[in-house]
């Protein structure tokens, strides 16, 4: 498997910017017209620029004027459309920071200490002494000036060095400690750890991290700030080792990725339940762009997804250390991250009782203390619980006592949109369940469990009839967090009610602290909006089960043109990655239900339509059999939209992974053709394994195809639509940019039934169009609208008009694609497929559908639905802390013991490596002295022979 | 055997070699203009470096102190064989034990004890129980819920890596030859290694562990220490990097296996 892990940055390098322009030329991949240009600028850059008007209207290029500190921002930006080709400076621009000269605060720089107010805490005299923070990043040169309390630094990487190369860690670090005027960090007393586990060429492994981790548990370190993440979360190695530091009272501080604004977008460890994951804002509190979102993908198909990040901080243009002494800007959660490092650091060295260093009590703190942000449209898989309060949540901590907390906190359907899509989704009777994913933290020790199970108290007996509520739940509460996960639906028999119902879920948590038994007591109160069930038409089934994707399976990109990321990673979910398609089909009225279970688990009869996007997974025969029949005999339509299969492609996208040492071969194509033909063969449909790209009108509809797929044979009769595309298949696999031609394919098929009660089956090319992050004039969401009217109140003759009725079968020049040979893991990730031999597939068993029961109600009727939530002592929430017996436990623990926050006491007398600040000066006066003898030798040498010279001279 | 008289005859010889080297330094250092001159030459060129080219400064303390880093972890590495408290013989256990589990109760006995577990913890005498049996001190208790053990190997098992004997069902084999000795859970692990008689294995794990994770176990000062971060998963427990050797027995206190391989 691939262990991709990245250092999440962005390298802003601005210098003396305010009053400078700079000049961007931007490239397209078409010839536009003026209008057409200046939207797509327009929809990619949110900064002011001026555009040198172009003499000609048509032109595929464009050189915008905007400010040097908006420069690389801006242009990062652009570099984000589908449209633009390339981005790059229209004069040559100096980055002055890489020479040595002091850069000086510009006024759209950040300083984050007085942004968070750190100052109160430093007038308290806190400054982070006494706090053991461990940097896990790319090294920090021993003699930079900013730093005054570095303990040790380490080298866990094959550069024999931990000195920084890259800049990066410098700079996390000079945000955690940094004692310049100029750029502040925020606990310039922390004892600061520098663990070196990336190169400066940005090379890391797990092994690395593995050993590095150790010696962090055995340093007794608090808090290990961790810049860095990538899209695997099934590296198990690594995941366990970040649990154990959890474990270990070891608080974990991440960033949770750049890669947004797109959804579904989390890295690892930011992810992880007990790692407080960090994402970024800018100055103004609104939500960064390039700040990765959730929801976490672990949980798909058949569970959904946790909300993260946890919490959202400044990391858009902040000022922080620069490798050469003096101070720079930089972007990126890998700023965030620290921001909220320090100002934990902080925080900690305020707060006497050791036993609340820890993991939980600190994310405890921050979810509590965070404040929501002004950026009104940001849902909780956005800004998490909002921006970190320093001043908040180190008042929360000053008056702990042990307790839980749910994240989220509440679900409102009223509290949009902060709680997308929650917000967005009314329950009806009839409907899959819809899953919400709490978050469990507790503070009371590093392992609890729910004991009993969790209580649903209705605030009506109205509420008790109506909802339906089963909960699943995490056993044991290990590092300091676990999950419950409520399945929220509605009795049958209230198919026409309309109102909201409200209630809440209480638990009590337990725990044995040495020797002291634990409990407290929380609820997640619940104002769900119940509408009656919508009509047939308007109900829409999204397979869910179709997708698979990365991890842990080499399941690759869905357009081939994209070089960025080479695979397939964010889920494929209606709230993820085609987030704006669930949106738009919402604002039309259309309800969308999301299957993550086999096709035998689901009436279809209920449906309009079976919505299929990018489908990975097999289908099992019997789940065909049940789609020809309600498609040919109950009225179901099929709305299939596919992607590129070829198996030359596949062979030719495999790549070695220096990580694992490893060959990485795709498990299949963009989607499962060979799949889909079985599915498509009971009407005579079949995709072909040629590659498109291009633009198609479907009749009156235009949008765009990226490594699409061709019709290749459809029976008489079949809606066609013809586009005339470039066949890109040769010049993927041979990359030779020359070798595309022109092709005129069918990329569209509508085939009806005309027998009475039967739907149609509708094939398009390609799903990149319906992702979220395609520009609106070429997504083929319009097509989709036509599509599911047509499904609800018949296909109407004046799109049938637009399209070819082929009045022969079209007859396909080549076979049908095969199932690879190469996709040696494919059995293995899927849940269908048991065994592949050329093209003959063993299927698995049919696996049993998920029974849940009804969680038993009790009503309670003198409570109600919170007015303000962020009041936690309001008797909706229940809250029940601990009070623990009146007991010192850090005079319990004497030096070197393991404290139960599981740091060891050291006393500093025992040190089995050298420390650096003695070990420095003592090596160089010995290298003196070296020089000295050495020098004099030669000296002496040089005496000597002038000497023989001289008296050779002489004689 | 030697006599005293060639003993002071050596020592003699010794004493003129120490002398002589002693003079010699003695002159090259005896204050001259010229050396002088060129002394305060190369201190400023070094100042120099170090004030103003602060990366070749760092390059040029950082390639001698990687050196001198790998030589002090070989000096520690000694100290550590010498320091380390090892758990005592059987004979001192059986004559200790009744005072030990007493301790918990009376309060004097504190134990440091392996906070991580989600279920279960092992404390510094070996005993592993469930986390609902262990005592404000810190201790496996005798508790209601108590599963408690000492010294137990029964997760334990040789890993695969190719290398002799097995250490079955609990028993204590320490083997003469290099076998890697592996536990289901850390725990488990902590307590396996605990055994007494696990003493020569580990001090040959302390002779033959080197580079990265060496610098994790040599702090160590008793047997529970060194077999809290023997037991660790870490480089060693790793193939492809993202998978683990052995997905059930990860956690080795006596692992060998070839460095090149990681």
């Amino acid at each position: 498997m691939i262990s991709l892990i990245w250092l999440v940055v962005h390298f802003t390098l601005t210098s003396a910017c305010t009053n400078q322009s700079s000049e961007i030329l931007v490239t397209y991949y078409g010839y536009y017209n003026d209008g057409y240009r200046l939207n797509i600028l327009r929809e990619s850059v949110e900064d002011s620029f001026s555009l040198a008007p172009r003499p000609i209207p048509l032109s595929d290029f464009d050189v915008i004027e905007v400010a040097l500190c908006d420069y690389s921002r801006i242009s990062a930006n652009l570099q984000t459309s589908d449209l633009i080709k390339h981005v790059q400076s229209h004069r040559r621009l100096k980055f002055t920071s890489t020479k040595r000269r002091k850069t000086r605060p510009t006024t759209d720089s950040i300083k984050v200490t007085q942004l968070m107010k750190a100052q109160e805490l430093w007038d308290m005299g806190l400054k982070g002494q006494g706090v053991r923070v461990g940097v896990f990043d790319t090294g920090l040169g021993e003699t930079h000036p900013h730093f005054k309390t570095i303990v040790e630094r380490t080298d866990w990487t094959n550069e024999k060095t931990p000195n920084d190369g890259l800049g990066h860690g410098t700079f996390v670090a000079g945000l955690i400690s940094g004692t310049s005027e100029e750029c502040p960090g925020f606990a310039p007393a922390a004892s600061i750890y520098i663990y070196k586990v990336f190169t400066k060429k940005q090379v890391s492994y797990t092994s690395w991290f593995l050993d590095a981790f150790n010696h962090a548990i055995m340093r007794g370190i608090n808090i290990i700030n961790l810049s860095i993440g990538g899209p695997d979360f099934t590296d198990r190695p690594f995941m366990d080792k970040v649990w154990e530091l959890s474990a270990n009272g070891i608080i974990l501080i991440s960033a949770i990725g750049n890669d947004g604004p797109s959804f579904g977008t989390l890295n690892n460890p930011a992810d992880q339940m007990d790692v407080i994951g960090v994402g970024g804002v800018n100055a103004e509190g609104r939500m960064a762009r390039f700040s990765s979102r959730g929801m976490t993908i672990w949980e798909l198909p058949d569970g959904y997804g946790r909300a993260k990040p946890d919490v959202v901080s400044y990391g858009a243009s902040v000022l922080g250390s620069a490798l050469d002494g003096g101070c720079r800007v930089l972007s990126g959660t890998s700023v965030a991250s620290p921001v909220v490092s320090g100002a934990v650091a902080l925080m900690l060295s305020g707060i006497e009782d050791r036993t609340l260093w820890n993991a939980g009590v600190v994310k405890q703190a921050l979810i509590e203390g965070a404040m929501r942000i002004s950026d009104s449209a940001a849902s909780i898989f956005e800004q998490g619980a909002g921006s970190v309060d320093l001043l908040r949540s180190f008042k929360f901590m000053r008056k702990y006592k042990p307790q839980v907390t749910l994240f989220p906190s509440h679900l409102d359907s009223l509290d949009c949109p902060y709680l997308w899509p929650f917000c967005a989704d009314p329950l009806y009777a009839g409907a899959l369940p819809k899953i919400i994913n709490v978050t469990i933290v507790s503070g009371l020790s590093v392992s609890s469990r729910i004991e009993e199970p969790p209580v649903w108290e209705p605030f009506s007996t109205e509420s008790a009839n109506v909802l339906r509520i089963s909960i699943s739940y995490s056993p044991q509460i290990w590092p300091w967090t676990g999950f419950m996960a409520l399945f929220l639906s509605v009795n049958s028999e209230h198919s026409s009610y309309t109102g909201n119902v409200s209630g809440r879920i209480r638990l009590t948590v337990v725990s044995d602290h040495f020797g002291e038994k634990r409990r407290a007591t929380i609820a997640f109160p619940m104002r769900l909006r119940v509408i009656p069930t919508p009509a047939r038409s308007q109900r829409i089934l999204w397979d869910q089960f179709r997708n698979l994707r990365y991890p842990p399976g080499y399941i690759p990109r869905d357009d081939l043109r994209e070089k960025q990321n080479p695979l397939d990673w964010n889920g494929d979910h209606p709230h993820t990655n085609f987030r704006l398609f669930f949106q738009h089909l919402r604002a039309d009225g259309f309800f969308l239900e999301i299957l993550g279970e086999p096709l035998s688990c689901v009436d279809l009869s209920q449906y309009s339509v079976y919505l299929v996007v990018d489908p990975e997974e097999e289908y099992f025969p019997h789940e065909i059999n049940l789609l020809e029949n309600a498609v040919n005999k109950n009225g179901l339509n099929m709305i299939i939209f596919a992607d590129w299969y070829n198996t030359r492609v596949m062979e030719k996208i495999k790549f070695f992974d220096e990580n694992s040492k490893e060959w990485w071969t795709p498990e299949t194509g963009g989607s499962n053709i060979p799949a889909l033909n079985d599915l498509l063969s009971r009407w005579g449909l079949e995709l072909a394994d040629t590659i498109i790209e291009g633009n198609a009108t479907i009749g009156d509809l235009h949008s765009s195809i990226k490594s699409g797929t061709v019709i290749s044979r459809a029976p008489a009769g079949t809606h066609v639509s013809y586009a005339t595309v470039n066949d890109i298949t040769e010049e993927i696999i041979a990359g030779d940019s020359t070798l595309h031609k022109p092709l005129n394919a069918p990329v569209f098929a509508l085939l009806r039934n005309n027998a009475t009660g039967s739907g149609f089956v509708s094939i398009f090319s390609d799903s990149s169009c319906l992702e979220s992050k395609s520009a609106s004039f070429e997504s083929c969401i319009p097509l989709v609208d036509i599509l599911i009217d047509a499904a609800a109140y018949g296909v109407p003759h004046s799109f049938c008009d637009l399209l070819v009725t082929i009045p022969s079968p079209l007859i396909p020049l080549s076979p049908p694609p095969l199932r690879s040979d190469l996709s040696k893991h494919f059995t293995v990730i899927s849940s269908v497929v048991e065994n592949y031999d050329h093209n003959k597939v063993t299927y698995r068993s049919l696996p049993s559908c998920r029974t849940m029961t009804a969680a038993a109600s009790f009503v309670v009727e003198n409570i109600s639905y919170p007015g303000d939530v962020s009041d936690r002592t309001h008797e909706a929430f229940a809250r029940v802390v601990f009070s623990p017996r009146v007991s010192s436990i850090n005079s319990q623990f004497k030096m070197g013991s393991i404290i139960p926050n599981g740091g060891i006491l050291l006393d500093s007398s025992f040190n089995s490596t050298p420390q650096p600040g003695l070990i420095y000066p003592f090596i160089s006066i010995l290298a003196f002295f070296i020089l000295f003898v050495l020098l004099a030798k030669l000296c002496r040498w040089r005496i000597l022979s002038k000497a023989r010279i001289l008296a050779t001279r002489i004689l | 055997m030697t006599t005293s008289a060639e003993v002071e005859a050596a020592a003699a010889a010794a004493a003129t070699t120490r002398r002589r080297m002693l003079a010699r330094v003695a002159r090259l250092l005896r204050p001259s203009p010229g050396r002088a001159a060129l002394l305060a030459i190369a201190s400023l060129a070094m100042l120099y470096v170090m004030l103003f080219c602060p990366s070749t400064w760092e390059t040029m303390t950082g390639w001698i102190t990687s050196d001198a880093e790998a030589a002090m972890l070989d000096r520690y590495r000694s100290v550590a064989r010498r320091q380390i408290q090892w758990m005592r013989e059987e004979g001192e256990l059986m004559s200790d034990g009744g005072m030990m589990e007493g301790g918990g109760a009376n309060g004097t006995e504190r134990c440091r004890n392996t906070v991580q577990g989600a279920s279960r913890v092992a404390d510094d005498r070996g005993f592993v129980c469930d986390r609902a049996d262990v005592e404000a001190s810190g201790c496996c208790g005798a508790g209601p819920a108590t599963k408690r053990a000492r010294f137990t190997c029964d997760a334990c098992r040789v890993a695969d890596t190719g290398y002799g004997s097995a250490l079955g069902g609990g028993a204590a084999a320490p083997a003469a030859s290099a076998a890697a000795e592996c536990c289901d859970d850390f725990e488990t692990c902590v307590s396996c290694c605990m055994r007494p008689d696990q003493k020569e294995a580990l001090l040959r794990v302390l002779d033959t562990t080197r580079g990265h994770r060496l610098r994790a176990i040599l702090s160590a000062r008793d047997q529970f220490e060194l077999c809290s971060a023997l037991c660790r998963t870490s480089s060693l427990s790793v193939r492809h990097e993202n998978k683990y050797r052995d997905e059930h027995a990860k956690h080795c206190f006596v692992q060998h296996l070839d460095e090149s391989t990681v």
